[in-house]
C-alpha cells in the first residue's frame, strides 16, 4: 500500500543553531548581527516557500532484494546488506519540498543576493534531512511493537555503500514522480530538495556498524555517527 | 583610523553602505581608484581569507563581505584608467553535464570576481562541448569544472579530454572541485588543480593564472 504523507513546514523547519553548525560554526563562536538578520529571512521564505509532501510504501525483503541489486554497482561491504533481511518491517520513502524553494534560491544567485541564497539553502537542505526523519520517527510510531529496542533507520542510495544508481529500481517501485519528483540520467533528483531511502524498522543491534569502510573516507557527512549515537553505539 | 583602513575593516564587517559612504568620502578628498582598491577593498578581502583558512570566520562572512567588494568596485570601476582595468585572468566555469548543484559553483565565481577574475559563468549541467567552445571562443586562461554527484565525474574527464584534442588549447588550464573529486582525481583526469572549497580555488586559480 502507497500512501501521501503532507508535511507542515513549520514542524520541520531547522533551528537557527542547526543552521549555524551545518555552515561549520562551531559552538563558541557567535554569527555577526547580519548574518542572524539573513539567517531569520531564510528561515521565513523557507516557512513560505517549502511545499513539503513525502510518499511511502512498505516492502518485502524479498521484494527489497532487487531493489538493493540496483544497476551492480553496491559497494561489496555495504552495512545494508546485511541489516535489511533483518527488520521487522520496511518501508521505500521519498519526500521533497517542491521545485519553487529551488527556483527562488536559484534566483537569488542570479540577481546577486547570493548571502541569502546561501543561507536558504542551508535551510532547506536540513529541512529535508528534518522531513526524512519526521517520517521515519511516525513510520516507527504507526509500527511500534512495544519494545524499546525497537527504532527505525532510514538508509538512501548514495550513502554507505548503497550506490546511487540504486535510486533507478527505487523510484520503478515507488514512483514519486506522483509527488513531483523525477530523476535524470545521473541519478539525481529533481526538485533538488529531496530525499529517497529505505526506512528500516528493527531491534537497534541490526543496525549496529563501524563506519570505518573504505568508502567512509570519501564521505563529507558522516551523518551516520549522530544516528548510530542516538541508539548508543559507535 | 585612517579611511583606508576603515574600508577594509567595514568590508571585513560586511558593512556594504559603510564601504560605499567611505569610497565617497575618499573620491573626495583625492584618493586614486587604484589605492581605495588595493589598500581598502583587497586589503580587507586578503585578511577574509586568511581568517576563513583559520576558521575564525566561516563562509556568511565571507560572503557578505565579498558583497561589500562587489558595491565598491561597482562604484570605482568605472573611474579606473584603462590600464588598471586588466583582469588577472578570464575563468570559463560551470557545473559538468547531468549535475545540477550549483552553490559551490557559484560562491566561487562570487569569489573570483572580488579578486580580479573575469567570470565566464556557464551555469549548470553544462556539455562537455561547451565549456571548450566558450573557453577558446572566449581566449579564456582557465576552465572550471564542479560536481557534486559520483556519476558525473567521468564528465570532467570529457572536458580534460576534449580540450586536450585542439592545438589552440594548450594553454587552457583545467580546475577541478566538488565534494566527490580530489586532488588525486584531478591528477588522474589530468586536470591541471583541485580545490577543496571556494577560498581555496581562488588562491589555486591565481597560481594557475600566474603559470
Amino acid at each position: 500500500m502507497k500512501n501521501n504523507i503532507p508535511i507542515e513546514s513549520k514542524v520541520i523547519q531547522p533551528s537557527k543553531n542547526a543552521v549555524f553548525r551545518a555552515q561549520g560554526m562551531n559552538k563558541n563562536y557567535s554569527p555577526s548581527l547580519r548574518t542572524r538578520a539573513i539567517l531569520e529571512k531564510a528561515l521565513d521564505d523557507f516557512l513560505v516557500l517549502a511545499r513539503p509532501i513525502g510518499i511511502i510504501k512498505e516492502i518485502s525483503v524479498t521484494g527489497f532484494n532487487i531493489i538493493f541489486d540496483g544497476e551492480g554497482l553496491n559497494d561489496d561491504s555495504a552495512p545494508l546488506k546485511n541489516i535489511y533481511p533483518l527488520a521487522d518491517r520496511m518501508a521505500l520513502y521519498a519526500i521533497t519540498l517542491g521545485a519553487e524553494i529551488s527556483s527562488f534560491i536559484e534566483n537569488l544567485f542570479k540577481n546577486n543576493d547570493y548571502v541569502l541564497g546561501y543561507m536558504l539553502d542551508t535551510v532547506a537542505s536540513l529541512g529535508a534531512d528534518n522531513a526524512a526523519g519526521l517520517m521515519e520517527n511516525q513510520y516507527g510510531i504507526l509500527n511500534s511493537r512495544n519494545s524499546i529496542n525497537t527504532v527505525v533507520m532510514g538508509y538512501s542510495p548514495g550513502y554507505c555503500g548503497w550506490h546511487i544508481s540504486g535510486q533507478k529500481k527505487l523510484f520503478g517501485q515507488l514512483q514519486p514522480e506522483t509527488i513531483g519528483i523525477s530523476l535524470n540520467t545521473s541519478f539525481l533528483m529533481n526538485p533538488l530538495k529531496s530525499v529517497t531511502g529505505l526506512m528500516v524498522q528493527g531491534h537497534k543491534d541490526i543496525h549496529q556498524f563501524k563506519p570505518n569502510f573504505p568508502f567512509c573516507r570519501g564521505c563529507l557527512t558522516h551523518s551516520c555517527a549522530e544516528r548510530l549515537k542516538k541508539i548508543n553505539y559507535n | 583610523m585612517e579611511i583606508l583602513t576603515q574600508v577594509s575593516m567595514a568590508l571585513q564587517e560586511g558593512d556594504d553602505q559603510q564601504v560605499s559612504t567611505l569610497i565617497n568620502t575618499l573620491l573626495e578628498e583625492g584618493v586614486k581608484p587604484e589605492k581605495i582598491i588595493d589598500k581598502g577593498l583587497i586589503a580587507g578581502m586578503d585578511i577574509i581569507g586568511i581568517k576563513f583558512k583559520a576558521h575564525e570566520i566561516f563562509l556568511p562572512d565571507v560572503l557578505l563581505a565579498a558583497k561589500a567588494m562587489e558595491i565598491g568596485m561597482e562604484k570605482l570601476k568605472p573611474l579606473l584608467s584603462l590600464s588598471s582595468t586588466t583582469v588577472i585572468g578570464k575563468i570559463v566555469l560551470g557545473t559538468v553535464h547531468g549535475d545540477l548543484h550549483d552553490i559551490g559553483k557559484n560562491l566561487v565565481a562570487i569569489m573570483l570576481k572580488g579578486a580580479g577574475f573575469e567570470v565566464i559563468d556557464l551555469g549548470k549541467n553544462v556539455e562537455p562541448k561547451y565549456f571548450v567552445e566558450t573557453a577558446l571562443k572566449a581566449q579564456a586562461d582557465i576552465i572550471g569544472l564542479s560536481t557534486l554527484l559520483t556519476t558525473t565525474m567521468p564528465v570532467m574527464k570529457n572536458v580534460v579530454d576534449l580540450l586536450r584534442k585542439s592545438d589552440s588549447s594548450r594553454n587552457v588550464k583545467v580546475i577541478i572541485g566538488g565534494a566527490p573529486t580530489s586532488k588525486e582525481f584531478a591528477l588522474d583526469i589530468g586536470a591541471d588543480a583541485y580545490a577543496f572549497d571556494a577560498v581555496s580555488a581562488v588562491d589555486r586559480i591565481k597560481i594557475l593564472a600566474l603559470s
